[in-house]
């Protein structure tokens, strides 16, 4: 049979970073496309649909025909000096893509690096991680528990 | 192995009217069902209209199930890696590539792939499920445990998120089990021996991953077998066809696959180290498996699985077979550390496992993805589970074990994170393609600078033009049957864009030279359409790519659409007539290579 699909009309793409350094927050993203650059400025306000105000996490949101990829620069100002990331890279949802970066600060200069998620109030992304790893953990020692508790049961009656 | 429980266990209230088996075979696929429903969300609301993944090997599945009527007479692929072709001998997924072939005229390739996705989980499930209640004895519905471990595991969300979907399909394994099982005791024929030996093959046609679990459990029940079975006459009488069957399978597949060069069989060391099981991804899934190199690898042990086997051994004293598949579980948890643990979440922390030694040996440097093994761990400990629920259940009574039902829920749900990490691709193929020649070859044009395929999101990129080419149908330069060492589309690509960047340069004398030397290399080579693809290719040299492919096409593109997810500019070539495109493949790639002519 012949291919048959359904896409999305539109896609939104949601530039989100977290930085570690209150020096490094003025953020800027822009998506370099065929058909002409976007750039907008990195808010943390609540105005963009889905932001909490004042939760360290800044964003910029993009809306477009979806595409596949995109040509992303995330520019931070501060420090003494801007820097920069560029990149063409995978958008991985055609509805809602969410590209994440953490910013932080080395020997006075800011680094740039993409991330897994964001975490609120600048903490590292691998915080993340080991919070999701514990929560596994914890879990793991209350099926144990459990478990633990039935036999103990058992042998009871 | 199925042994009368105890009096100690003996049920401790008066039992509801047994089931009846039709009763108990709706319940259980109702069951597996919804769950699958609820572990590949929100795919059952696609209709089999959009690709629900999360990283790109689902492209080439759904190009599998496209090409696979067309593939299977003469088993060669002339229509990519052109102009070389290339050996369907190479396809790992012959199951897949026949289930393809026999539903191509009633299913599109994205409803065969939902499909799979959606019933394979239920049907492998099912398969554990019996395996626990005529192989070991297990009651409903504690059997059902085991069918929850085994088919809707951390590895099960990893093949459908990563998109090698096959694996889903799995009820091959816990039926091999079963038959091995059969043929080894004391009623053995040899018509089971002829089961477990079809059943291994199945597995093989699987994945090779699979038929590698199911020898190394088919010896171990054999082993068990030798030394329980008395009489060893009716022991080899009924294992003979299992071994006649297994052997020469095995032959046929080894003087197929083995030769090939593929890149898997030249990745450097460090790709072991990428498809290994990790210390922390035991416990939980997180959101950073996801970014790992393009993979979405996560296999956790399972809590409700892991605290039933943890009490096995108190539990089921006294009971026989639980502990070869303990054995078994723990086995297939070694193997899938692979010659390195990962202790850290840093993806940067490796500690040396006892399998060091065997990143040495040929066969070893084919297992790619040691982590697979745990499909052992997730059949053997989901066959104990269900055993140690069962009788806890008969010792203090099925309502106080009942909620282990929701841990295992959760442990599917949430500790795969299997309907968490989805996400819906663009499916659509761009509509620039369909401006091209209708036979003649098309060469996607793409990179960037120094024009490598080495960058992660890139890595991609062959996968979907694969994927294109399922629906415009043109021969393309991708190796589509599996990925190889030399592709032949970055092999020219990087030529005609270093020959039209270096004809751009204002000081360059000789740019008429330059176009017309990509005009001649594309007329030897007989392709008659160039995609070029604006997205992947740096802005600062759009307008010098089209400049130069303008000169070589004398013409403007032929079509240029923003739709299907990306910007094409095609522009299609005169038609020439090429002598020998292979031999001027072969001299670019040798020059490539830095060989002599």
């Amino acid at each position: 049979m012949e291919p048959r699909v359904q896409s999305p009309a539109t896609q939104l793409v949601l530039v989100q970073a977290a930085s570690s350094s209150p020096r490094l927050r003025e953020m800027t993203a822009t998506l370099h496309r065929p058909t002409g650059d976007q750039t907008q400025a990195l808010v943390d306000d609540g105005s963009v649909a889905g932001d909490v105000a004042q939760d360290g996490i800044y964003v910029a949101a993009f809306t477009g025909e979806p595409v596949r990829f995109v040509d992303v620069e995330l520019s931070v100002a501060g420090a003494g000096a801007e820097a920069a990331y560029r990149r063409v890279v995978l958008t991985p949802d055609a509805r809602l893509s969410r590209l994440s970066f953490y910013v932080e600060e080395v020997d006075g200069a800011a680094v740039v690096s993409r991330a897994a998620w964001v975490q609120a109030h600048g903490r590292h992304p691998d915080q993340g991680a080991a919070l999701a790893l514990h929560a596994g953990l914890g879990w793991i020692a209350v099926c144990v528990v459990y478990v633990a508790c039935l036999v103990a049961l058992g042998q009871r009656r | 192995m199925t042994s009368p429980a105890p009096a100690a266990d003996a049920p401790r209230r008066t039992a509801a009217p047994p089931l009846s088996d039709a009763a108990r075979t709706l319940l259980t696929l109702a069951f597996y069902g919804l769950l699958s429903v609820a572990f590949t969300w929100p795919l059952v609301l696609s209709g089999g209209d959009a690709l629900h993944t999360r990283q790109f090997d689902q492209y080439g599945v759904v190009w599998m199930a496209t090409r696979g009527v067309d593939l299977l007479p003469d088993l060669v692929d002339p229509s990519t890696n052109y102009p070389l072709g290339a050996s369907v001998e190479l396809v790992d997924a012959w199951i897949h590539l026949a289930l393809a072939a026999a539903t191509q005229a009633i299913l599109t390739p994205l409803q065969q792939v939902a499909l799979l996705v959606l019933v394979g989980p239920v049907l492998t499930a099912w398969a554990a499920e019996r395996l626990a209640a005529r192989g070991l004895g297990v009651r409903f519905p504690w059997s059902l445990l085991a069918g929850v471990a085994f088919g809707f595991s951390g590895l099960a969300a990893t093949a459908w998120l990563e998109g090698h979907v096959y694996f889903l399909l799995d009820p091959w394994l816990p039926l091999l089990a079963l038959w091995t099982l059969r043929a080894t005791s004391r009623a053995g024929r040899p018509v089971h021996g002829l089961l477990a030996g079809a059943a291994w093959v199945l597995c093989l046609a699987t994945t090779a991953y699979l038929a590698l679990i199911g020898a190394l459990v088919a010896a171990v029940m054999l082993l068990r077998g030798a030394l329980l079975q008395p009489d060893r006459r009716r022991l080899a009488r009924a294992t003979a066809p299992m071994a006649l069957v297994v052997g020469v399978a095995s032959a046929a597949y080894a003087a197929s696959f083995l030769g090939v060069d593929s890149v898997e069989e030249t990745a450097p060391d460090g790709w072991v180290l990428s498809g290994v099981a990790s210390l922390g991804g035991l416990a939980a899934w997180t959101p950073a498996v996801d970014m790992v190199r393009n993979h979405s690898i996560s296999a956790p042990l399972g809590a409700g699985t892991l605290g039933l086997v943890l009490f096995a051994p108190r539990v089921l004293r006294g009971l026989p077979g639980w502990r070869t598949w303990l054995g078994l579980a723990v086995a297939g948890l070694v193997l899938a550390f692979g010659p390195a643990v990962q202790v850290g979440l840093d993806d940067r922390s490796w500690a040396a496992t006892p399998l060091l030694f065997a990143t040495d040996l040929p066969v070893w440097r084919k297992v790619h993805f040691p982590v697979r093994m745990m499909w052992l761990w997730y059949l053997g400990g989901g066959l104990v589970a269900a055993l140690v629920a069962d009788r806890l259940a008969r010792r203090v009574g099925g309502a106080w074990v009942a909620p282990l039902f929701v841990v295992v829920l959760i442990d599917a749900l949430v500790g795969t994170g299997a309907p968490l990490r989805a996400r819906q691709t663009i499916a659509a193929t761009p509509s620039a393609y369909q401006a091209a020649p209708p036979d003649g070859p098309l060469l996607d044009l793409l990179g960037q600078p120094p024009f490598e395929d080495r960058d992660d999101d890139f890595a991609v990129v062959g996968h979907l033009l694969c994927y294109y080419q399922a629906t415009h149908r043109r021969p393309v330069l991708d190796p589509c049957v599996k990925p190889l060492r030399e592709n032949p589309r970055a092999v020219v690509g990087r030529e005609v864009l270093s020959l039209l960047i270096e004809a751009a340069d204002p000081p360059d004398q000789h740019l008429g030279q330059r176009v017309e030397a990509v005009r001649s290399l594309l007329e030897a080579l007989g392709i008659r359409a160039v995609a070029v693809h604006l997205d992947l290719l740096p802005n600062e040299i759009h307008a010098v790519v089209l400049g130069g492919m303008e000169q070589v096409a004398a013409g403007p593109p032929a079509r240029v659409s923003s739709d299907g997810g990306e910007t094409i500019a095609l522009f299609v070539l005169p038609a020439g007539a090429p002598t020998d495109p292979r031999a001027a493949y072969e001299a670019l790639a040798r020059a490539h290579r830095g060989e002599a002519p």
